[in-house]
């Protein structure tokens, strides 16, 4: 099988995450709840990784706020609860997964929240004055993805940070996407709360996730457990990461997570940015003709360069953004689901079809009826596998003439 | 000899303790840089009922442990513990 739908989750994954992972299942007790060697190595392996992600994402602030969760969606809820009050107003955006939209919106209909969505045009574009337009006197944070699920539309989250602190607002990022296929600084970015998950390309196993919170924003917990520690305290202690982390963490997996690290940081997260580019352009150059295709999203940088690859396309001004290694399409004559069984099922190309958790980014590209067909490009995947796709793509389009 | 029989083997140790599961790990991974021979312990019972982890160090090793900790970790207690190790 040829995985283009490596933004669902990294396949494969390095084998040495496989073997850090299976090697935790034989040799760690249960961390945190014991003073056994196979104990403290679970421990340390979780201290020794809160120290390599706040470095992976610069991160400057105690790793103590370095918390781990079993997802990005865990992550998102856990500090939507955890940080906002009655009263408050929140700015998001069209381009959200379900992963924000959702918790925002129950907590919106608790009567807890106001929320404000920054819309998108029909390529999934955003006006950035768009948030300075909506921060009322109530608002308290922003709530942004860095790159786009469905269309993989970057958001400049300079020109974000910049705009949310001159209102002294908290900027909070939703990663999934692009932590470990884009090259993030907190420091630098003014990320104030960033929300990662351990197994898209960050090619660590399902099952992890976390964020890292700056000091100063206190989070109310979501979850209430064992710590490991004050056991007699009746809630759970005020001592970060354990305030924030009830009940035993998924220390095998988190043992893959930290091997991941390992791995991007020897493998350079800018050269498997420009991998999983190259690839991108080579494909939306072969596709982009296609009778009867549609193509969603910002393909800008692609278009100035003819489809080739430059590895710093330059800032983006105006409502131009950068894209991800994501080329997300329709075919006329022919249904996402059955575009994406057919690659499946006559060529053994794995694709994502259909509407995918991100509702109001579909209206914007008006997909809400047909959904799309999402084919995403990964550190494994080369050239070969690339150009078979889009073979495979012009063929299903010559027999649909 | 006949002192630690009466104390059935247990000897007076420094001990230090944290608010949390990460400062006492922190703790241990700075002695092991400095090459220290503390280790960590289960919280002991004399100091608090609880469950946890604390830093046993090393006889004599007190003090270099403490100015290794300045500016990194915030100990929570410094105690002396009668202990059977």
């Amino acid at each position: 099988m040829i995985n283009l739908n490596q933004a669902a989750t990294s396949l494969p994954k390095p084998e040495c995450v496989i073997q850090a992972t299976t090697d935790a299942m034989r040799h760690f007790s249960s961390g945190g709840r014991g003073v056994e060697e196979s104990a403290l190595m679970a421990q340390r392996m979780v201290f020794l990784l809160r120290q390599k992600l706040a470095r992976f994402f610069d991160f400057h602030d105690d790793i103590s706020r370095v918390i781990f969760t079993g997802n990005a969606t865990q992550a998102l809820n856990t500090v939507f609860f955890g940080l906002f009050n009655a009263g408050d107003h929140v700015i998001t955006t069209d381009l959200e997964h379900n992963s924000v939209l959702r918790p925002l919106e129950a907590l919106r209909q608790m009567g807890i929240l106001s929320v404000s969505y920054v819309p998108a045009d029909a390529k999934g574009r955003i006006l950035y004055s768009d948030f300075e337009r909506l921060i009322g006197p109530h608002t308290r944070a922003i709530v942004v993805t860095h790159q786009s699920n469905l269309t993989g539309n970057i958001v400049d989250l300079h020109r974000v940070s910049r705009i949310a602190h001159k209102h002294g607002l908290i900027l909070i990022v939703d990663a999934s996407q692009s932590a470990g296929a884009l090259p993030i600084s907190m420091q630098e970015m003014g990320i104030d709360i960033l929300c990662f998950t351990g197994h898209k390309s960050l090619m660590g196993p399902q099952g992890t996730g976390g964020f890292l919170v700056r000091q100063g924003i206190e989070l109310r917990p979501l979850m209430y457990g064992g710590t490991g520690i004050r056991s007699y305290d009746l809630l759970q202690p005020d001592v970060y990461p354990e305030h924030l982390e009830a009940g035993t963490l998924n220390m095998h997996g988190l043992a893959g997570l930290s091997s991941a690290i390992d791995y991007l940081g020897s493998s350079g997260v800018e050269r498997i940015h420009d991998h999983e580019m190259a690839l991108t352009a080579g494909f939306w150059r072969r596709v982009r003709q296609l009778p009867g295709v549609t193509l969603y999203g910002d393909f800008s940088d692609f278009e100035e360069s003819e489809g080739i690859w430059v590895t710093d396309p330059g800032p983006r001004t105006g409502d131009r953004m950068h894209h991800g290694p994501i080329v997300t399409l329709n075919l006329a004559g022919i249904s996402s689901s059955e575009l994406a069984d057919a690659l499946s099922r006559e060529y053994g190309i794995a694709v994502r079809a259909g509407a995918h958790c991100a509702p109001r980014m579909h209206r914007a590209l008006g997909t809400e009826e047909s959904g799309s067909v999402r084919f995403s490009f990964g550190w494994y995947n080369t050239p070969g596998e690339m150009d078979r796709a889009a073979w495979a793509l012009r063929r299903i389009s010559q027999d649909l003439r | 000899m006949e002192q630690r029989e009466e104390n059935g083997g247990r000897r007076l140790r420094d001990v230090i303790t944290f608010a949390g599961t990460t400062d006492a790990l922190r703790a241990e991974q700075l002695a092991a840089e400095r090459g220290f021979s503390g280790r960590l312990i289960p919280l002991p019972a004399q100091i608090d009922a609880d469950c946890g982890l604390a830093f046993l160090c090393a006889e004599g090793e007190r003090e270099q442990m403490l100015a290794a900790l300045k500016g990194q970790v915030e100990p929570q207690g410094v105690w002396q513990v009668l202990l059977r190790c």
